[in-house]
C-alpha cells in the first residue's frame, strides 16, 4: 500500500459487541480525511485506535508502512497528536502551562528555550497570546478549543487526529478551528484524521469523507459521492436537502424517516 | 510602557510570552530558596524558644559542634546542650521531615488522582497504620523483645498491606483513579472499624496509648525516627521530582491526553502511589496520625506559586514542613508546660487557614 496513513482492516469490539468491524481506508500525505457517522458508529474508537490508546482486536494501523503498535510510546507521540472533544479542569493551569504540554515528547525534564519559541508561535497564530497567562477556566469553550489545537500543532506531528474537535462551538470557532487545521495540513503536510459531527463542515474542509455505520464502513470518497440523500436517509434515519450555498454543501434535514 | 520593556522591545525579545513565561519561572524558583531559607529561620528560633537562656549563639555552637563530632568545643552548659541535642533539635527537624513529607505525599496522590480533596490517608494508609499501632499495643505486651520499634514496626506494615491492597485492585481496573480512591476510601472504613472493635476489648491503660498514638504527636521523637523518615523523604523527592513535568500533563490534560504525549500513565501512577505510601506511612509510623497536613499543604503552595509540578512538589514540601513547625510550636507553647499533640493543632492552625483560602481565592481555583 502507497497510503501515507492506512488503516488496514481494524476491528475492535467490547466482549461480544463488535464496534469496528474490518475498518479499511488510506490517506495520502496532507490529506484531511472526515469520519463521519451517527452517535455510537464508532468514530471514537477508531480515533483511539489510531492513536493507539485502543488496541484492535484484529487489524493495524500503519504509518509510513510502520505499526504504530511497534513505536516507542514517545516516538509515537512525535508523529501522531491528539485533540480530545473535552479537557478535565482539576487544578488551574495557565494557557501557556497547557500548551506547552504539547512539547513533553520532544523534551528531557523541562522545556528547552527552542520549546518555548515553538509555543509562543502557536498561541499567536491561533489568536491567544493575549489569553497566555490566563487560568485555563477562566477561558471560554471555543478559547480552551483552540487552546487543545494549539497543544496538538505544537507537538510538531506528522499526522493530527482530532476527535469532534467542534462540537462545542460557535460557527465563528468552527470555521476558525477547521480553517487553522487546513491551512497547517497543506504548509507542513501534516495528514489529518477529523471525526466530526456536522456534515456541512466536513464536506467543505476533507479532502476524503469515511463513512461508519455500526462499526462498519458504508461510505467512502469525496463528499458528492459518500454523501448523498440516500445514505444519509439511510444512515442518520433523516431526509434531507442537499445543497450548495456559494459553493458550500449545505445538508438541510427536514423530516426524520 | 517602562524603560525595562522597552529596552527588551528593542532587542527583539521580552514582549513574547515565552520570555514572560521563562521569567515567571525565575520568580518561583527565587520563591522556593527564599522560603527554604525562612523555613530554616524559623527552625532555628523555634529550637530556643523555651530553653532558659539559649541564644541562636548556643544553638549554632551546639550544632557545629555536634558536626565537627567534637573537634570545636562549645563553651555552652552542658546540661542545656544536652536538652537541645537529644530533645529540642530532632522534634524541631522531625516536625519539617513530618509536616514535609505527608505535603509531598498530598501533592503526588492528588496529581495522579486529579483529586483536590485527595491526602495520602484517602486510600487508607493512616487507617491501616492505626489499626496497626493498635493491636501492636493490645498484644505487644509480651514482644518486649522486639523492641522499642515494635509499634512503629507494626504500623508501617499495615499501612504498607493496605496499600499494596489498593495497588492491586487498582491494577486489575488498569490504574484507573477512580478504582483508587473508591478503593481506598472502602479499606478506610473498614480498617477504622477494625480499630474501634479492637478498642472494644482494651484496657484502660491500653486504650489510652492507643487514643494518644491515634492524636499524632511529636513527643519523644528521636534522632532515629528522623534519620528514617528524612532517608525516606530523600530518596522519595528527587524520584518524583524527575517526573515533575509528566505529573503537569496527567493533571491538566488527563489520561488519554498523557499517553498520547508518550507518557506510561499506569507507571506514573504506580511509582506515585509506591512513593507518597511509604513516605507516609514512614512518619506516621514514628508519630502516630496527623491528618490535614497531606491535604492542605499542596493547595497552600498551589496558590502561591501555581500548578507546574517541577516547582509544587518541592514548594509544596516546603509549606507542610512549616505548617506543622508552626502548629508543633503552638502546641508546645500555648498550654506550657502541657503539650498539646501536633495532629490536635494541626487541625486547629490549618482549619481556618483553608477556610480563609478557599473563601479568598477567586471561583477558578475550587470550582
Amino acid at each position: 500500500m502507497s497510503d501515507y496513513l492506512s488503516i488496514d482492516k481494524v476491528s475492535f469490539g467490547y466482549g461480544s459487541r463488535s464496534v469496528l468491524r474490518e475498518v479499511s481506508v488510506g490517506l495520502n500525505k496532507g490529506d484531511i480525511l472526515g469520519l463521519i457517522g451517527p452517535n455510537g458508529a464508532g468514530k471514537s474508537t477508531l480515533v483511539r485506535t489510531v492513536l493507539g490508546l485502543a488496541t484492535p482486536s484484529s487489524g493495524r494501523v500503519l504509518l509510513d508502512g510502520a505499526d504504530i503498535r511497534s513505536m516507542s510510546p514517545k516516538d509515537r507521540a512525535r508523529r501522531i497528536a491528539y485533540v480530545p472533544q473535552s479537557s478535565p479542569l482539576s487544578f488551574p493551569a495557565t494557557v501557556f502551562e497547557t500548551c506547552l504540554l504539547g512539547r513533553t515528547p520532544h523534551m528531557g525534564a523541562s522545556p528547552s528555550r527552542g520549546d518555548l519559541t515553538v509555543v509562543e508561535d502557536m498561541l499567536r497564530r491561533l489568536r491567544l497570546e493575549d489569553f497566555a497567562f490566563r487560568p485555563m477556566s477562566e477561558l471560554s469553550g471555543g478559547e480552551r478549543q483552540r487552546v487543545m489545537l494549539a497543544r496538538a500543532l505544537a507537538q510538531e506531528t506528522e499526522v493530527l487526529v482530532l476527535d469532534e474537535p467542534t462540537s462545542a462551538l460557535d460557527i465563528g470557532n468552527q470555521l476558525f478551528t477547521l480553517r487553522v487545521v487546513s491551512e497547517i495540513a497543506r504548509e507542513r503536510g501534516v495528514t489529518a484524521l477529523v471525526a466530526i459531527h456536522d456534515l456541512s463542515l466536513a464536506a467543505r474542509f476533507s479532502d476524503s469523507m469515511l463513512l461508519l455505520d455500526k462499526g462498519a464502513v458504508v461510505g467512502h470518497g469525496d463528499w458528492q459521492g459518500t454523501l448523498t440523500e440516500k445514505t444519509v436517509r439511510e444512515v442518520y434515519g433523516v431526509n434531507v436537502e442537499i445543497g450548495l450555498l456559494r459553493d458550500i454543501p449545505v445538508f438541510a434535514p427536514h423530516e426524520l424517516t | 510602557m517602562d524603560i525595562a520593556s522597552s529596552a527588551g522591545l528593542a532587542r527583539g525579545q521580552s514582549a513574547g510570552t515565552s520570555s514572560r513565561y521563562r521569567r515567571s519561572g525565575y520568580r518561583k524558583a527565587a520563591v522556593i530558596l527564599c522560603s527554604l531559607l525562612v523555613l530554616l529561620l524559623v527552625a532555628g528560633a523555634v529550637a530556643i524558644i523555651g530553653i532558659a537562656e539559649t541564644g541562636l549563639m548556643t544553638l549554632l555552637m551546639v550544632i557545629l559542634q555536634k558536626l565537627t563530632f567534637g573537634y570545636f568545643v562549645a563553651e555552652v552548659d552542658p546540661q542545656q546542650a544536652r536538652v537541645l541535642v537529644h530533645l529540642r533539635l530532632p522534634r524541631v527537624v522531625m516536625a519539617m521531615v513530618a509536616g514535609g513529607s505527608l505535603a509531598f505525599a498530598g501533592v503526588l496522590m492528588q496529581a495522579i488522582t486529579r483529586n483536590p480533596l485527595v491526602s495520602p490517608y484517602t486510600i487508607g494508609v493512616s487507617s491501616a497504620a492505626a489499626f496497626g499501632a493498635s493491636i501492636a499495643i493490645m498484644f505487644g505486651v509480651g514482644f518486649s523483645a522486639a523492641g522499642l520499634y515494635f509499634v512503629p514496626l507494626t504500623a508501617f506494615l499495615f499501612a504498607l498491606g493496605c496499600a499494596v491492597l489498593v495497588f492491586s485492585m487498582a491494577w486489575l481496573r488498569g490504574m484507573g483513579a477512580q478504582t483508587m480512591v473508591l478503593t481506598g476510601i472502602a479499606l478506610m472504613y473498614l480498617f477504622s472499624a477494625m480499630t474501634a472493635a479492637v478498642q472494644f476489648v482494651a484496657t484502660q491503660e491500653q486504650l489510652a496509648r492507643v487514643v494518644h498514638w491515634t492524636f499524632g504527636s511529636l513527643n519523644g521523637i528521636g534522632w532515629d525516627a528522623v534519620a528514617v523518615s528524612g532517608a525516606a523523604l530523600l530518596v522519595a523527592l528527587p524520584l518524583a521530582q524527575s517526573r515533575a513535568w509528566q505529573f503537569n500533563a496527567l493533571t491538566s490534560a488527563g489520561d488519554d491526553v498523557s499517553r498520547s504525549l508518550g507518557i506510561n500513565v499506569a507507571l506514573l501512577r504506580g511509582l506515585a502511589v509506591v512513593l507518597s505510601v511509604v513516605v507516609s506511612a514512614v512518619v506516621i509510623s514514628f508519630t502516630g496520625v496527623i491528618g490535614f497536613v497531606g491535604l492542605i499543604g499542596p493547595h497552600v503552595a498551589r496558590l502561591m506559586i501555581g500548578s507546574d509540578h517541577r516547582y509544587l512538589i518541592p514548594f509544596s514540601a516546603i509549606c507542610g514542613a512549616m505548617l506543622l513547625l508552626l502548629a508543633d510550636t503552638v502546641g508546645r507553647m500555648a498550654f506550657s508546660p502541657t503539650v498539646i499533640p501536633v495532629g490536635i493543632v494541626v487541625a486547629f492552625v490549618g482549619v481556618p487557614l483553608f477556610l480563609h483560602l478557599i473563601l479568598s481565592r477567586r471561583s477558578e481555583y475550587f470550582s
